[in-house]
């Protein structure tokens, strides 16, 4: 009985509108959408093998004379990343290098300013399309489906013989999934075929079984919001309320609740704005700067000034033994003071925004669609535990870099009671062939599903809760 | 007439919707193999709840339907083995062809072994025309509907047949082959209740007349009965008296 | 008649659960939308009165500030995003603007659709045009499915007064929300102290609020035309929404990749050979001044007449990179224009640049910042020469006068005409399409 109602769900769906149309869309967009993001990714890539080039040239070429005169910034890039034409994610969010100074690090520039994986800017990749495209048509037909036979009158020929209403039920699901997944099938093939022509990594490490993941990633999608759509279709009496109902459920999926956990964490944990915190840091610098110089200055004066000339310049001179100490002291206590409070206002920043974060994030995973989106970009390695690999490399390479170069080179800066500035320097050889090069290590398979547990229970809810509502909604689903 | 088992049987039905309006009142029908039934009525008299009853489509009130002495409530799984239904306007899937939506619905009714000619057999034997088989319904007159939607019901072969109103909309000859098919039936033993108010094909065909008005059936003959009084007449004397209850 | 199926038609909208949640779901956007605007105003307003308090200019470091403005709590464009700060000395104009505190460098905005902020703009963008899709989806279509297209033609009602009357009726629903929203985010924004709204401030608003009633009137005009084509009313709403997926999101977007592949930039390392290259003829003088120059101040005399060189030839390297800047913008602003050619087929796109004008919130303000830093910088230039020509002068020479440009709302209108035009000719063109095809509607 199962098999005879799929075989019609299957062939009716067939031979309406419905599969064509929706074989056309898949099959246009979907490999437009992975062409479209192969070529700005081949470009990406070239210009980075360009930029590493150049950049390595420029660190070997650095002399501790360039150190001491405080004009050293050597970057280190992000390699793009091969699975980023499924979806951009943060790609062109995230600096493409970080500059890294003796006084820390700085991004360099990015392509654009969106700080929400969510945002609809400049995309046209294959889960964007997904997710606004082929999610409404899965609405659609699902509501169609049922709402469809009901008008119709077919449901009723159906149940007027010996069929039970789950088994029905089950068969129209399935059916009707089947005959939208299989022009989805072969939409991603030809979308990868395309790819594999141009050569894209596909085929190295773990990424065939990420390019896996993202197939049934997204057949799960489809059938989540084909299941939504014929649950809401059972649940309205009138096709035309059905149809409005899915209208109102795509809107909030898709463009509302992303934007809305936004705004309510906004309202909810509000955040100083990084003008202020970065005048905040810039006050502290300054102020503990001066008090270091100025204590340097007095240090200075008490040990040389009654001392003979040339004492300062003499290593061996008792006064240079005393000073030496004292001052290395105060320029270490000093960095200390400077890192932790630094620090402190840093991380206190860094929480206000974590929690504002958080809270917005979790929201959004209410719609599928965000879920989604995560799960995918996470995969994809653009999404936002790349960002926390690319900061957590960054910062283990400036300290890498502060070992291995920026501290080889001291300079002290005095104040003099008196009003008088000095400034000497004193340095270490340094090979800058050895210097360490900047790498980002990748998320693997498993820490991907471990960061996105919530984005697949939300997917999970939104493919059971609908089946289990449409269930219990058709056994009493008037047929008449 | 033997002592059989009615293969229909409502016993003291009532329907009573959740706006109050009581559509079926204590309904008593009996309805033996070879025998046609032809339910009259307004609209609104009930006769379309009635059948929407023995198909379980809606729960009764009170009562019960029997199909083939299987509880329809209880059973309905097993019940509809028994009974096939063609509707007013025959359901069927405009994409399909007749004889795709012959196989569908014969698969659906338990028939899984037929071959292509046992199906264009079923369609010649009701009149429908060749060409039309392996044509898609959704350009068919309503004739040509209707003719498929009893040749669904005749795939199926089940003891008991409920037609809701089949000849409401068809031009005089379409409604002479239906009716014709109808007896072919009957006389093959299907047990049939019709719903019509078609008063002049109801007394051709049936062999019984019931009149429901409001809910109630206010009266029964049979042909021979009919024979002598004015079935016209009759009904619409019913019609114009005074509502019985007001509901 | 034409007012009896008006009355009709607007009555039905108003009753209809559908109008009911949309207009619901759009003002609590709107409030909310609105109240983060106006915080997020303030919150940079504060930035800007604490930057200009704190870090005023030297004599050789000139720091120069954008305000944020007013309307961006209703329209934020690129306010928040093209950087409101630039330090200048007469070695150097920085190609970019930063943060107040020189956090985060803005880049030049080339992404061409907005959809990054909820404002009230999205509100008429996104969601009044879905409302607009929702409630006309099936204006026809669902009364050819009931009948009631066929009872009514049925009377002595002329074809065109009908669809005319269920234009105007559904239009004036229409306008009725846009109305409501904006009179919501507008309380909401004048409610708060800190804002103020000059003459100007409300000329423009009441010109963007036009705008977007001619932009929501092409949503509509749209969808009616659908509904007449469409019998039945879920393959005609499917239709829209693709439609306004495309139109809105995607097409939008295509349009930047096109520009992009189309119109080829310059790298970063491109752009750094070039600065070098262009000095290039002045580098080995450049060398030879400097030194002699620091040679001199080390043994304690100042040449003036090497002071001067040395100020002229960073001046000159300054301009050279400058001019190559400006050449990058150039391009860059060429390509964005490429991109908003090319994306002017979405009515959101139109809308947006038009919207951006009035707000002063896009890249028409920025440039004008960056004219007048180069102004200021020449000026700078010409002062600091100053100090080896006549020193006195330079220590009594005014501070740099800085004075932000703006646009009067005259001149904001007259650069958004093509806008106004290309959305009245799609308005004009749908509702014509409708009104053919209802014409010729097989209505049995």
């Amino acid at each position: 009985m199962l098999k005879t109602i799929i075989k019609k769900e299957v062939l009716e769906t067939i031979f309406s509108y419905r599969f064509p149309l929706f074989a056309i869309i898949c099959l246009l967009l979907i490999p437009l959408g992975m062409t479209v993001n192969q070529a700005s990714y081949a470009k990406r890539v070239r210009d980075y093998s360009e930029q590493v080039r150049l950049a390595d040239e420029a660190a070997a070429a650095i002399k501790i004379q360039d150190v001491m005169a405080g004009t050293v910034a050597v970057k280190g890039f992000r390699r793009p990343a091969p699975l980023s034409v499924f979806t951009q994610g943060f790609e062109s969010t995230l600096p493409r290098y970080y500059e890294f100074t003796q006084d820390g690090f700085k991004p360099g520039e990015s392509a654009s300013d969106d700080e929400s994986i969510l945002s609809v800017q400049g995309k046209v990749d294959f889960v964007f399309l997904v997710q606004m495209v082929i999610s409404l048509i899965a609405l659609l037909f699902a509501s169609d489906m049922v709402s469809g036979e009901k008008e119709a009158g077919t449901l009723r020929a159906m149940l007027a013989n010996s069929l039970p209403r789950d088994t029905l039920l089950a068969g129209k699901i399935g059916g009707g999934y089947l005959a939208l997944w299989v022009p989805f099938l072969v939409a991603f093939l030809l979308g990868t075929v395309v790819l594999m022509l141009a050569a894209l990594p596909l085929f190295g490490g773990d990424a065939t079984a990420r390019v896996l993941i993202i197939f049934l990633a997204t057949s799960l999608f489809i059938l989540t919001y084909f299941t939504i759509g014929i649950a809401v279709s059972t649940s309205a009496a009138k096709a035309r309320t059905s149809l409005v109902a899915i209208f109102i459920v795509w809107v909030a999926f898709q463009l509302i609740i992303p934007k809305l956990g936004d705004m309510v964490a906004r309202l909810v944990y509000p955040v100083r704005t990084e003008t202020a915190v970065s005048l905040q840091k810039s006050l502290l610098v300054r102020s503990l700067d001066i008090e270091t110089a100025k204590e340097l200055g007095r240090q200075f004066d008490l040990i040389f000034g009654a001392a003979p000339k040339g004492a300062v310049d003499d290593e061996k001179s008792p006064e240079r033994k005393k000073w030496d100490p004292i001052r290395d002291d105060i320029q270490l206590r000093t960095r200390e003071r400077k890192g932790q409070q630094l620090a402190a206002i840093d991380e206190t920043y860094i929480q206000e925004r974590r929690r504002q974060t958080n809270l917005a994030v979790n929201l959004s995973l209410v719609s599928p669609s965000a879920a989604f989106a995560r799960f995918v970009a996470d995969v994809c390695g653009t999404g936002e535990l790349e960002r926390a690999k690319y900061i957590e490399a960054v910062r283990s390479h400036q300290k890498a870099l502060d070992n291995e170069l920026f501290s080889k080179v001291k300079r002290t800066l005095m104040m003099h009671e008196g009003g008088g500035m000095s400034m000497s320097f004193s340095a270490m050889p340094v090979d800058a062939s050895k210097l360490p090069k900047f790498s980002i290590v990748p998320a693997s398979i498993a820490e991907t599903f471990k960061a996105n547990v919530r984005s697949l229970l939300s997917l999970l809810f939104w493919l059971i809760a609908p089946f289990a509502y449409a269930y219990v909604r058709f056994i009493k689903y008037d047929v008449r | 007439m033997a002592k059989q088992q009615p293969i229909l049987k409502a016993d003291d039905l009532s329907k009573r919707y959740e706006d109050g309006v009581l559509a079926v009142d204590h309904l008593n029908l009996n309805i033996y193999p070879g025998e046609v039934y032809c339910l009259l009525g307004a609209n609104g008299a009930g006769k379309t709840t009635t059948i929407n009853l023995f198909l379980n489509f809606i729960p009764p009130t009170t009562g019960t339907c029997y199909v083939n002495g299987i509880d329809v409530t209880k059973d309905p799984l097993e019940a509809k083995k028994y009974v096939s239904f063609v509707s007013e306007n025959v359901m069927l899937y405009g994409n399909f062809t007749a004889r795709q939506n012959l196989d569908f619905f014969a698969k659906l009714g338990g028939k899984t072994n037929l071959a292509k000619n046992d199906y264009y057999q079923v369609m010649r034997r009701v009149s429908l025309q060749e060409k039309a088989f392996e044509q898609r319904v959704k350009n068919f007159s309503k004739g040509m509907r209707q003719k498929l939607g009893i040749s669904i019901a005749v795939i199926k072969d089940a003891p008991g047949i409920l037609l809701d109103e089949p000849t409401s909309g068809l031009d005089p000859k379409a409604a002479e082959e239906f009716l014709e098919i109808l007896n072919e039936l009957k006389k093959e033993g299907k047990a049939i209740l019709m719903s019509t108010h078609d008063i002049f094909r109801a007394k051709e065909i049936g062999d019984r007349v019931g009149i429901m008005k409001e809910g109630r059936l206010v009266m029964e003959r049979t042909r021979e009965e009919l024979q002598y009084e004015d079935l016209v007449k009759i009904y619409i004397d019913y019609m114009k008296s005074e509502p019985l209850t007001l509901s | 008649m034409l007012k009896t199926i008006i009355k009709r038609e607007i009555l039905e909208y108003l009753k209809s659960a559908k109008f009911l949640i949309g207009l619901g779901i759009t003002l609590a956007l709107a409030a909310g939308s609105t109240v983060i605007n106006v915080q997020d105003y303030k919150g940079r307003l504060q930035d800007y009165q604490a930057a200009v308090q704190e870090l005023k200019s030297d004599r050789f470091y000139i720091h120069l500030y954008r305000p944020p403005q007013v309307l961006s709590t209703l329209i934020q464009g690129k306010d928040r995003s093209l950087g409101n700060s630039i330090t200048i000395t007469y070695m150097g104009i920085p190609p970019r603007t930063s943060g107040y505190m020189g956090e985060g460098r803005s880049q030049h905005q080339r992404l061409v659709s907005g959809f990054a902020a909820i404002d009230f703009a999205f509100i008429v963008r996104v969601v009044l045009s879905l409302m607009v899709i929702f409630i006309a989806y099936n204006a026809v279509s669902e009364e050819k499915a009931s009948g009631t297209l066929k009872l009514t033609l049925s009377n002595r009602v002329p074809r065109d007064q009908l669809l005319l009357g269920k234009f105007l009726g559904g239009w004036f629903v229409i306008m009725g929300s846009l109305a409501v929203s904006a009179l919501v985010s507008l309380i909401i924004v004048l409610s708060h102290s800190f804002v103020s709204f000059a003459s100007g401030e409300w000329t423009r608003l009441l010109v963007f609020i036009g705008l977007s009633a001619l932009y929501l009137t092409v949503f509509y005009g749209l969808s009616l035309f659908v509904s007449v084509l469409v019998d039945r009313p879920s393959i005609s709403l499917m239709i829209l929404l693709q439609a306004w997926v495309f139109l809105i999101i995607i097409y939008p977007n295509l349009g930047i990749i096109a520009a992009d592949s189309l119109y080829k930039l310059p790298s970063e390392e491109q752009l750094i050979k070039q600065h070098a290259a262009a000095f290039q003829p002045y580098a080995a003088e450049y060398k030879k001044v400097m030194e002699a120059f620091s040679q001199s101040v080390r043994k304690g005399e100042m040449n003036k007449e090497l002071g001067l060189r040395s100020v002229e030839l960073d001046a000159l390297n300054a301009e050279l990179i400058h001019q190559a800047d400006e050449e990058l913008s150039r391009k860059l602003t060429a390509q964005t224009n490429l991109a908003r050619a090319i994306s002017s087929l979405s009515p959101a796109v139109l809308f947006d640049q038009a919207a951006e004008r009035y707000a002063r919130t896009g890249m028409a303000e920025y440039e004008r910042f960056m004219r007048e830093v180069y102004r200021c910088w020449q000026q700078d230039v010409e002062r600091s020469k100053l100090i080896y020509t006549d020193r006195e002068a330079y220590k009594k020479a005014p501070p740099i006068d800085f004075r932000l440009p703006v646009e009067s709302t005259a001149e904001a209108f007259a650069a958004t005409w093509l806008q106004w035009l290309l959305l009245a000719f799609f308005g004009l063109a749908f509702f014509a399409l409708a009104y053919t095809a209802f014409l010729k509607k097989d209505v049995r």
